[in-house]
């Protein structure tokens, strides 16, 4: 061999310069794949909101009082339901107190 | 010797050479190495494609529990591009058999055309998409659109509104929200499919709105009027809970809004609505001072003004307390009150109310009240019992909750409002004093007066009725009755004003009058039965009630 100096300088260039150019096409299809990940994962987000808004829409429609109403009304000997009323709502004093008279009341018997 | 000298000249230059490779390489190196240190910022959002700029997205609407009012869906709408069409005849051919309401010489004419676009069908279903797909006809495509849909259906109708079929709002809180920068967010494209945008809360409840509109058809059809308005506000902050007109349009299918009948008579129709205007007189004449709840007014004889003669409806023929012109609704009485006010003091107190003024709520729409120009003392005196002005169901509602919350006024909302914002936008229009009178005598109303039929057990509802004959040609009609119910609960301490108004109700069966006190008054007991509890209002009874009623509860199964 003439040079080796010279060979060897070359041949580390050269193994140099096609290990980057390897390397940076590498990580350019990678980014690719990954940018092409996200839009994926953005676009699966968008439709998954879509969805969920469908959703929502649906169960406001289903849970809308005038349909609630009219499914009672035609299933009530079944179900029994009535709209509360005002004597039904007590609070835990009156009822204890009430509780009270009642056992006082007994006792007297 | 000079080879040589050659030799080293050459290698100096492919060393320069070498060096400044080297140069450039490391620098790109480094670049790249400081590029890798940074932190990735995330992008924002994914790029769009030109078809998602051409249609604008909105915010959903909810109400105060986060029910769905109005949303986005997503359909499709079919395009052409005729240009790129290499068949017409074909493309004609298959598509009206796929879409065979679809006419055929149009269609033909379109896609003959030279047009880089045309629209061929908006929001076709998903299955018609997927055969018009299969056809596979170049030329042809579809753009994903957005199109509003109201789950809350006819029961907000007048309250949201509706689009029209680009997406822009066209009528109630929809052409609102454009008005307030949607619009103008659309115009620059940052409002598109795929930005969630922070729903509009309303202060409405939809479990109250149906519960009135479901009572008012009730009504309807039970006093067979031809409308019916429904309002409940907040007393203390004058948010719209609920506000019904029927009959109403379904915004799912606007076409029916162009119908007058359908119309919101809430906001934009006015009415003389009689004695509910007492209310007004009356708070005006104890806060002036110019009467107290035990003054004594003569209500003997009709009173005579000009050539106008006022009379009372159930006439007492003898002297009255301002607390039984109210409770018998005395026209004459509070003709007197008025006249003791003054004209002056009178206008500017119905001004302060806000009823000379246009309603204005969030809502696109809102009536003028038709005030008489010249205030005679006729005017004056008609007007004091609510004839000779009309204002609209909602200004009435507004003013009542005013003169019974303790004496604050602010335009009614339909977003949600705190006490203390109310507080800020507010005027005083009465003293405590006065709106604290003013609610007993609405106690005593409900209880000895016309109202009785409106009384809840447990809500302690007051109110007052009013009558009033419909203004017809050269006078008033005494067959076409508007009859209205004004009333708050608990009264002691309102929480929720509530007004019902009928147009033209007819007598029950057996019965031959049809007062308010008789449609009106119960229908308002049937809407605070229903939404009492569902509005947190804590009922109260008597004590010994409420022992006999706790042991049954405690007892029950």
């Amino acid at each position: 061999m003439k040079h080796p100096m010279r060979t060897a300088v070359l041949a580390v260039t050269l193994t140099a310069a096609v290990t980057s150019a390897g390397t940076v096409f590498v990580m350019k299809k990678d980014a690719e794949r990954d940018a092409h990940a996200i839009s994926e994962l953005y676009r699966n987000i968008s439709e998954e909101r879509q969805r969920i808004s469908e959703l929502q829409a649906e169960w406001s429609a289903l849970d809308h009082p005038a349909r609630l109403q009219a499914l009672v009304d035609r299933h009530n000997d079944v179900l029994r339901l009535a709209p509360i009323k005002a004597e039904q709502i007590a609070n835990v004093t009156e009822i204890a107190s009430a509780a009270r008279r009642k056992a006082k009341m007994e006792g007297q018997q | 010797m000079r080879k040589r000298h050659s030799d080293t000249g050459t290698r100096g230059r492919i060393l320069l050479a070498i060096l400044a490779c080297l140069g450039i390489f490391g620098l790109i190196g480094g670049r790249l190495v400081t590029l890798g240190m940074e932190t990735a910022i995330a992008a924002d959002g994914p790029a769009f494609s030109p078809s998602d700029d051409i249609q604008a997205s909105r915010p959903d609407i909810i109400d105060r529990n986060g029910e769905v009012l109005a949303t986005d869906l997503a359909t499709a709408s079919l395009f052409a591009e005729p240009r790129n069409i290499i068949d017409v005849d074909e493309a004609v051919e298959l598509l009206s058999g796929v879409l065979p309401e679809l006419n055929v010489a149009d269609l033909r004419a379109d896609l003959a055309s030279d047009r880089g676009f045309v629209w061929l069908k908006r929001e076709i279903s998903a299955l018609l998409r997927e055969r018009v797909h299969d056809l596979g006809i170049p030329g042809i495509g579809f753009l994903t659109e957005t199109r509003r849909f109201y789950p809350g259906g006819p029961s907000v109708g007048h309250i949201v509104g509706h689009v029209d079929v680009d997406n822009a709002g066209i009528a109630g809180l929809e052409r609102s929200i454009d008005s307030s920068g949607l619009g103008a967010l659309q115009a620059v494209g940052l409002a598109r499919k795929g930005r969630s945008m922070a729903p509009v809360r309303l202060a409405l409840d939809l479990r109250v709105q149906h519960a009135v509109r479901d009572e008012l058809s009730r009504a309807m059809e039970r006093y067979q009027a031809k409308a019916a308005v429904g309002i409940v506000l907040n007393a203390k902050t004058l948010e719209v809970v609920s506000m019904s007109s029927l009959p109403d349009y379904d915004p799912n299918n606007p076409a029916q809004a162009l119908d007058d009948k359908r119309m919101n008579r809430a906001l934009t129709g006015v009415y003389e609505l009689g004695s509910i205007f007492k209310t007004f007189t009356t708070a005006m004449g104890l806060d002036t001072g110019v009467v107290d709840i035990n003054t004594p007014i003569d209500a003997r004889y009709p009173l005579s003004i000009g050539r106008f003669t006022i009379k009372d409806f159930h006439a007492k023929s003898r002297w009255l307390t301002v607390s039984e012109v109210f409770k018998y609704s005395s026209n004459i009485g509070t003709a007197k009150i008025a006249r003791a006010v003054g004209k002056q003091r009178q206008q500017d107190y119905l001004k302060t109310l806000g009823l000379f003024d246009r309603m204005r709520t969030e809502l696109p729409e809102g009536a003028m009240p038709l005030v008489p120009d010249r205030w005679a003392d006729i005017t004056a005196a008609t007007v004091s019992y609510g004839h000779g002005i009309a204002v609209t169901p909602m200004h009435a509602a507004a003013a009542a909750a005013a003169v019974l919350n303790g004496g604050i006024y602010a335009a009614p909302t339909f977003y949600p409002r705190t006490e203390a914002e109310m507080l800020q936008v507010g005027h005083r229009v009465i003293s405590p004093e006065t709106s604290r009178k003013m609610r007993d005598l609405y106690y005593l109303n409900a209880h000895e007066g016309s109202g009785r039929q409106a009384r809840v057990p447990g809500y302690n509802v007051g109110g007052k009725t009013g009558t009033a004959e419909k203004a017809a040609k050269g006078g008033y009609s005494t067959d076409k009755r508007i009859n209205s119910f004004l009333a708050a609960f608990p009264i002691d301490e309102p929480q929720y004003v509530t007004l019902v108004v009928l147009d033209e109700p007819q007598p029950e069966k057996g019965q031959t009058a049809a007062t308010a006190g008789m449609n009106a008054a119960p229908t308002v007991a049937n809407i605070v039965t229903r939404i009492g509890p569902m509005l947190d209002v804590k009922p109260r009874f008597d004590d010994g009630d409420a022992v006999s009623r706790a042991i049954e509860i405690a007892y029950q199964e």
